[in-house]
């Protein structure tokens, strides 16, 4: 009965030193039950949040004395030990802390990460990716450590030795993630089964924020990139949710209404119908569309345009921008006002990398705002190499 | 006879011949794990990462708390509740308080925080060079032939960083205890800590009163044994 009320005391001031970090009543409890491992634990943890790792280490090593087999106790007494630069000593505490629970994922963790800052490579890796084996969660700080200490995708690869297609799609979104165009393809290839098509979009839209345009291209076609337009002509619906290589519509354009027209055509059986009602904001896209391209090679740009009833200060016009950096390369003639019939236009311009833009805007005019009314027709976008 | 013994013969050589092929297929599945080999990579420096309580912070946007290694130019963000203190080994140390956002950089002689946002603690030791940046430029460096301790917060929102002894320790910086309970000062109904330890020794009652360890992993890992 008193060894029940002592046990009893001890626990409820451990409890309430834990909860104010009182070292004295830590003490005390400790002395009520010099034999309680909690005891001893709990004035460890409250020396160590006190910066005392020295006076930590003692108590921890009676902890694990009086109770073998707790992993969390071993652990505490490995990071105590390394606290204060005893890095082998951390590592006998790390290896009781496997030892005592083999199939948990975070003994591995910890050990491993040990050994990494030991310089331990080999050994490190074999933890680390024994710890997110068995505990996914730490595939992704694995990979951090892996990039982080090779910078290179086959050394990754090499370190992260992927045994399921999962992580190896993780690693190609990594490095999608960090515009490692190459990098993600030779990935894919490698994957045992073909990309579902919602990881594909997700990796061409990662390698296309990072502007690795020929490799999302690559992906996205499954071969290598070809200068062209997609959809020049107008014969396939618009996908209106922004999808890289395929024509992107501004939207919340209320004065501006974008249809396909059968009724009038430059080429094949449809064309682009704009409609102007007014308002128009210079300087924003109203059409666009990323293309690839060869660097240095010389491309002209060739389409159609007409226009009924076009009146504005500020015409509407081609432009060709780089769509690494944004610089414009060329520009077309602005369209014609008033009314014409279909006119051939054509922009040429040298590839400075390996995608450009194709944009539908316009300048701005002298008086602000800048009205726009009537109709212009597009159709028929080609590409040639001079 | 000799034509049975013949047969017989020839039976067990080849039951041998299959048993062994059977041995040499097992070992070659079982290799390809073994074999791949680790690249041989140049030794770094790589940090530890200490936290408040045990509390994982943020590395590179990934959960992390005491123990994580950490290497150069990883960012380390920090919420209300979390702090830490970054080992860089030969070079020094960084604490980190509440609400930070620093990027580390290090290499043998240099140790850099670049605070996008809250407050630290830089310790350099004896021939590396520390300094803190912010978007406003260098906050100071230390010298490498004595080392130094940089300190500065730059809480989100602020014109400009505020430098100088004990303004990021007040923001709990580290990852040692923070506020009155780091002194372990109070007690309950404000007795004291003697008085409080006297009340709970002699009045409590004998019941045994399950033990929690804050810094204790919620859930170490999803694996059964």
């Amino acid at each position: 009965m008193r060894d029940a009320a002592r046990i009893g005391f001890s626990r409820l001031l451990t409890r309430y030193a834990l909860t104010t970090n009182s070292l004295p009543a830590a003490d005390q409890a400790v002395q009520l039950t010099p034999a309680d491992p909690e005891a001893h634990r709990a004035r460890a943890l409250i020396l160590n949040r006190l910066r005392r790792p020295d006076e930590a280490v003692a108590s921890l090593e009676l902890a694990s004395s009086l109770r073998n087999g707790s992993e969390d106790l071993w652990i505490e007494l490995g990071n105590t030990r390394e606290e204060l630069g005893d890095s082998e000593g951390a590592l006998a505490a790390f290896d009781e802390a496997v030892r005592a629970a083999p199939y948990y994922a975070h003994t591995h963790w910890q050990r491993g990460n040990l050994l990494l800052r030991m310089g331990r490579y080999e050994q490190a890796f074999t933890d680390l990716r024994e710890a997110a084996a068995k505990n996914e969660k730490y595939f992704r700080n694995l990979l951090e450590l892996a990039w982080g200490l090779t910078r290179d995708a086959k050394q990754t690869e090499a370190l992260l030795q992927f045994r399921a297609d999962k992580d190896r799609l993780a690693f190609a979104r990594f490095l999608a993630q960090r515009g490692k165009g190459t990098e993600v393809v030779d990935q894919v290839r490698l994957l045992s089964a073909p990309l579902s098509g919602e990881n594909k979009d997700e990796l061409v839209r990662l390698l296309a924020a990072s502007r690795r345009f020929g490799e999302a291209f690559e992906l996205w076609q499954g071969r290598q990139p070809e200068a062209g337009i997609v959809n020049g002509s107008f014969e396939e619906p618009l996908v209106l949710d922004n999808v890289i290589f395929h024509w992107n519509l501004l939207q919340g354009q209320s004065k501006v209404k974008l249809a396909l027209d059968v009724s009038e055509k430059a080429r094949g059986a449809k064309s682009l119908q704009v409609v102007f009602d007014g308002e128009w904001a210079p300087g924003a896209t109203l059409l666009s569309q990323t293309i690839v391209i060869e660097p240095g090679r010389r491309y002209q740009l060739k389409f159609f345009v007409k226009t009924r009833d076009l009146v504005t200060g500020g015409p509407p016009q081609i432009v060709l921008t780089d769509a690494i950096n944004d610089r414009i390369l060329a520009k077309s003639d602005p369209f014609p006002s008033g009314s014409g019939s279909w006119s051939e236009m054509n922009v040429e311009f040298t590839a400075p990398s390996q995608s450009a833009v194709i944009s539908l805007m316009r300048d701005n005019c002298a008086p602000a705002p800048c009205p726009i009314f009537g109709v212009v027709w597009l159709d028929g976008f080609s590409l040639e190499t001079l | 006879m000799k034509l049975k013994q013949r047969k017989a013969l020839t039976a067990v050589t080849a039951l041998l011949l299959f048993s062994v092929t059977q041995i040499g297929l097992q070992i070659g599945l079982a290799e390809p794990n073994s074999t791949r080999t680790t690249p041989k990579l140049p030794q770094q420096i790589v940090a530890r990462l200490a936290t408040r309580n045990n509390q994982p912070i943020t590395v590179n946007g990934q959960s992390a708390s005491t123990g994580a290694s950490l290497l150069t130019g990883m960012t380390i963000e920090t919420a209300a509740d979390q702090s830490a203190t970054v080992n860089v080994g030969p070079l020094g140390t960084v604490d980190i308080s509440t609400n930070t956002r620093v990027v580390l950089t290090f290499e043998q002689g240099n140790l850099a925080a670049q605070v996008i946002y809250g407050c630290v603690i830089l310790t350099a030791r004896k021939n590396t060079t520390g300094e803190i940046t912010t978007e406003k430029g260098s906050i100071g460096k230390t010298d490498p032939a004595n080392g130094g301790v940089l300190e500065m917060c730059f809480t989100q929102g602020a014109a400009a960083p505020v430098v100088g002894p004990g303004v990021a320790v007040g923001a709990g910086a580290g990852a040692g205890p923070a506020g009155a309970a780091a002194a372990g000062a109070g007690g309950i109904f404000g007795l004291g800590v003697p008085a409080t330890i006297a009340v709970l020794t002699a009045g409590t009652a004998a019941g045994v009163t399950p033990l929690f360890f804050p810094d204790d992993n919620s859930n170490p890992s999803p694996a059964t044994p």
